[in-house]
């Protein structure tokens, strides 16, 4: 049974992970647009000495998943294993990426 | 309208103008009532002469004439002077003397017997109605002003100072201020650093929220207050990030950028707020 496909924050530099620039090379780096269009959950894996993620990271990563398949169907195709204290703001994270969107209807 | 327009517009209408047109009325009163033989003084001699030698022939005639009193005897000269002098009527007011009221053809063909408030008349007529116009336009302008304030007032000031400021500014300054207070060392522990780091990152997750109220003044006011905040949420994680490693940050500096950050979004609502007032 082949892996699951896998995003594995302990493969780069923490334990804080900071800044849009950062997300949006790591996206473009592993294929996170193909990744979404294939019908495989990705898993998403955050060590337990990460201190925390910022947004302006997480948007840059994650933020056109979010817009491109909505909340419900983000959290089914990436499933987060991640410290407790960070999975609140992960999701608040995730929340703000369709922010703007709401706002402007 | 710049300030200092404002203010020098007000002056000239509110005061320059009406004291202007006040004064020009009375100094064409004064100019009014000024007395007719002031105007004949200032003809010349030669003119003088002429007036006095052209009735000449009409006092030859009235000395020539007997009379019954005994006057006839007086040199015609002295009764020419006479004739000059104002004499008393019965009633005991003083008359102009004839010669007082003589006006030779040559002063009243140049027009120095019409009283210079004839001339100014027009003039202070049209000044007092442009200043009484201008002082009910200012009137006009004054009463929209105020209504226009009255609005600001109520509906943006209470807006601005009840919801957006208590709901978004506030709890972002205190969040962050308290940030800065408990900005952690390098040889604190791994999970007080961490404590800390989430701490930011809850911040800056509660003002994003809070900062959409900002769209009452302007809708793309949140989302460039956003990026400044972003930066500052950046700056602050970085910091953690680099307590981790062992490097020593700066706290200074890291306050210094952290805060700048914070002001310069501040400063975005500040001039939108001043720009929805002018």
């Amino acid at each position: 049974m082949p892996d699951k496909p896998t995003v594995d924050f302990s493969k780069i530099e923490g334990p804080v992970y900071t800044g849009r620039d950062r997300g949006e090379a790591l996206r473009t780096k592993w294929k996170l647009d193909e990744l979404e269009r294939g019908d495989e959950v990705v898993l998403v894996v955050i060590p337990d000495s990460t201190y925390t993620v910022s947004s302006s990271f997480f948007l840059g990563l994650f933020g056109p998943s979010v817009r491109s398949l909505g909340m419900d169907k983000f959290w089914k195709k990436f499933q987060f294993r991640a410290p407790s204290p960070l999975m609140p703001l992960l999701r608040a994270h995730a929340s703000r990426a369709l922010q703007g969107r709401q706002l402007l209807g | 309208m710049p300030h200092g327009r404002c203010k020098a517009g007000n002056y000239l209408a509110n005061v320059l103008v009406p004291s202007l047109g006040v004064f020009v009325l009375v100094a064409c009163g004064y100019a009014a009532e000024a007395p007719a033989q002031s105007y004949e003084q200032k003809a010349t001699p030669q003119q003088t002469a002429q007036a006095v030698h052209s009735q000449a022939p009409l006092k030859q005639k009235q000395a020539s004439a007997p009379s019954t009193d005994g006057a006839a005897s007086v040199p015609s000269a002295s009764r020419q002077s006479k004739a000059s002098e104002p004499h008393v009527s019965a009633s005991g007011i003083p008359q102009p003397s004839a010669a007082s009221s003589i006006r030779s053809p040559a002063l009243q063909a140049e027009g120095y017997g019409d009283k210079i408030s004839d001339r100014l008349a027009p003039w202070a007529l049209a000044l007092s109605i442009a200043s009484i116009l201008l002082t009910l336009s200012n009137f006009i302008y004054g009463l929209r002003k105020d209504k226009r304030a009255r609005r600001a007032s109520i509906v943006d000031d209470f807006w601005f100072r009840k919801v957006v400021a208590p709901l978004s500014i506030e709890p972002l300054v205190e969040g962050v201020l308290d940030l800065l207070k408990d900005l952690p060392s390098v040889d604190q522990e791994d999970e007080i650093k961490k404590a800390w780091a989430q701490r930011v990152t809850q911040v800056f997750i509660a003002s994003s929220a809070h900062t959409s109220l900002l769209s009452f003044l302007d809708p793309a006011l949140p989302a460039a207050v956003a990026e400044k905040l972003t930066a500052c949420e950046d700056c602050l994680t970085d910091y953690a990030g680099k307590l981790s490693t062992g490097e020593g940050p700066d706290p200074e500096a890291t306050r210094q950028v952290a805060w700048s950050r914070l002001t310069e979004a501040l400063e975005l609502v500040r001039a939108k707020h001043l720009e929805n007032h002018q």
